[in-house]
């Protein structure tokens, strides 16, 4: 997990980066990760608290998870693309 | 201040902001070390009705370094929450508050203290302790000091708590340092004199949230020993407190929720480091970055600003201060290092060479039966810079460090300005408001609403 300051968080938002709630986006809930295999979503998982995605890059797919108390990076450049046409809805 | 909004952004964020850090040997209980750390600064006693709370997303904690490489070794962590009895009104209370379970108090806080060891898993000493409610006045809290007494609690793990409203217990004078760093008793010296006056507590009639633990001395140091000699390389613990809120916020209708990993927002060690020490564009980079790496600010620290100001704002007054051309490295010693063993003879606070901003405690040295609140400075040597009692003048202190009162600990040669043993602010501990307690957790009640502002 990488190390992030409260400063680079805010700058990183601030220079456009998109960041968007995942249990917001229409439709997010039926977009499966790209490699992952439809069998491999478990639809029972009930959420604790909100999951928020930030796509920090997205040419390589590069997201950061936030989900209680811990920051996941995650890469997937399909997943990455269909955020950011989401959010530019 | 010592560091009340000391950084831009925090200062915008009150319940976050610690303001002053205290570690000291307990003067009632000298097998036990006595840690503070305050919250929200310059609350106005009669600030209702929605009164001062702790932040139920703030992660406070308190760390303590004992084998110096300025990370935390043992933290004890606090966690609030808030109990709304009725929803049905606007009121903090519908009565007297006479107990801490009073139904008639409609807002009540409960807190948890973990314990974390390094290398151990996080132990929750308590849960539920009930935090007393502030000073409202005669009618809504008739008997604060007897709930104050309630709600300090002592843990089945030996530790005693308390976390809730006391009174402010730093003294400075706010109103004439930062208009351009004038000393009321000298500011007829200064660039821009007026006639030399009384110093004037600018905290005198406010109060703070504390969040205090008394800790045995033989659960904070390295070997779990109480040493009796100073020069014990293992008698010397590093103190900070840090907040810390998570890195994402989400404002739904219905409530606010975090999510993601904490992130720290603010951290104290040494007063007045932050505040008077790093250059403003880096003040909320400090308060979010671990004292181990403070290495990054050291250049500040040996070549202060306010070293280079004192000359210019007082004319003719630091003659020997203005010559000297040389890194200041008796305040490395005093912030970043502590101080080694040769110095000042009987004491020692070294805890390596990392450069780290830690309030270090020399906890063999015992509570001192005569004080001086100049502490190293007055040849009381359980006092500031060893550690930090509630009623040591740390603005005097670190005003003569910088003015070059320590420098010869380091150079010999060098003969200090005779203003840099005088230099003050003209305020002392007579003129905190409230009267510090000789037992835990020693800062005084707090100004009561009603009563402060006074008609008077």
């Amino acid at each position: 997990m990488n190390h992030l300051s409260r400063r680079t968080f805010i700058g990183g938002a601030a220079a456009g980066v998109a960041a968007v709630t995942a249990a917001a986006v229409p439709g997010l809930a039926a977009a499966a990760p790209s490699q992952l295999p439809d069998d491999d979503l478990d639809d029972t998982t009930d959420l604790a608290g909100p999951v928020v995605a930030r796509v920090r890059d997205l040419r390589t797919g590069e997201i950061t998870l936030y989900a209680g108390t811990e920051e996941i990076s995650y890469t997937d450049r399909t997943l990455a693309r269909r955020l950011a046409r989401a959010a530019a809805r | 201040m010592s560091s009340h909004r000391e950084a831009p952004e925090i200062s915008k964020d009150p319940v976050a902001d610690s303001t002053d850090v205290y570690a000291f040997v307990s003067p009632d209980r000298p097998n036990t070390v006595t840690l503070i750390t305050n919250y929200i600064p310059l609350q106005g006693p009669a600030g209702g009705p929605n009164f001062y709370e702790f932040g139920d997303d703030v992660l406070y904690e308190i760390h303590i370094d004992n084998d110096g490489d300025a990370r935390p070794d043992i933290t004890y962590q606090f966690r609030f929450t808030t109990k709304v009895r009725n929803p049905n009104t606007f009121l903090y209370n519908t009565g007297p508050i006479t107990t801490l379970d009073d139904a008639d108090w409609n807002r009540r806080q409960f807190y948890s203290v973990t314990k974390a060891v390094e290398g151990h898993e996080p132990r929750v000493l308590a849960s539920r302790v009930p935090c007393p409610p502030c000073n409202i006045g005669p009618r809504s809290t008739p008997d604060f000091a007897g709930l104050a007494n309630a709600a300090t609690v002592k843990l089945p793990s030996g530790e005693r708590v308390y976390a809730g409203q006391r009174a402010e217990g730093f003294y400075v004078d706010l109103g004439s340092i930062f208009d351009l760093g004038a000393l009321r008793p000298f500011q007829n010296l200064h660039l821009l004199p007026l006639p030399a006056a009384l110093g004037v507590n600018a905290t005198a009639q406010l109060n703070v949230h504390t969040i205090a633990i008394q800790v045995p001395i033989t659960d904070l140091t390295r070997n779990g020993r109480r040493p009796d000699d100073p020069a014990d390389t293992k008698a010397t613990i590093g103190v900070y407190a840090s907040a810390s809120r998570q890195k994402v916020l989400i404002r739904d209708d219905d409530a606010d929720r975090g999510t993601g990993p904490f992130t720290q927002v603010s951290r104290l060690g040494n007063p007045l480091f932050n505040e008077v020490i790093v250059p403003m564009v880096l003040k909320d980079r400090w308060n979010a970055e671990e004292p181990a790496d403070d290495k990054m600010f050291a250049d500040f620290v040996r070549r202060p600003e306010l070293a280079a100001l004192l000359p210019v704002l007082y004319p003719g007054v630091f003659p020997n201060l203005a010559a000297l051309d040389a890194d200041r490295a008796d305040l490395v010693a005093v912030l970043l290092t502590g101080i080694p063993a040769g110095l000042i003879p009987g004491f020692q606070s070294f805890t390596g060479t990392r450069l780290a901003d830690l309030l270090r405690l020399n906890v063999a040295i015992p509570p001192s039966g005569s004080p001086s609140v100049f502490g190293l400075l007055g040849g009381d040597l359980a006092g500031f810079p060893n550690g930090r009692r509630v009623f040591d003048d740390v603005v005097a202190i670190e005003l003569r460090a910088i003015a070059g009162a320590t420098y010869p600990l380091v150079n010999g040669s060098f003969t200090p300005d005779a203003a840099a043993s005088a230099v003050d602010d003209g305020v002392g501990p007579g003129d905190v408001g409230m009267p510090y307690l000789d037992r835990f957790p020693y800062l005084g009640l707090p100004h009561s609403g009603f009563d402060v502002p006074s008609a008077a």
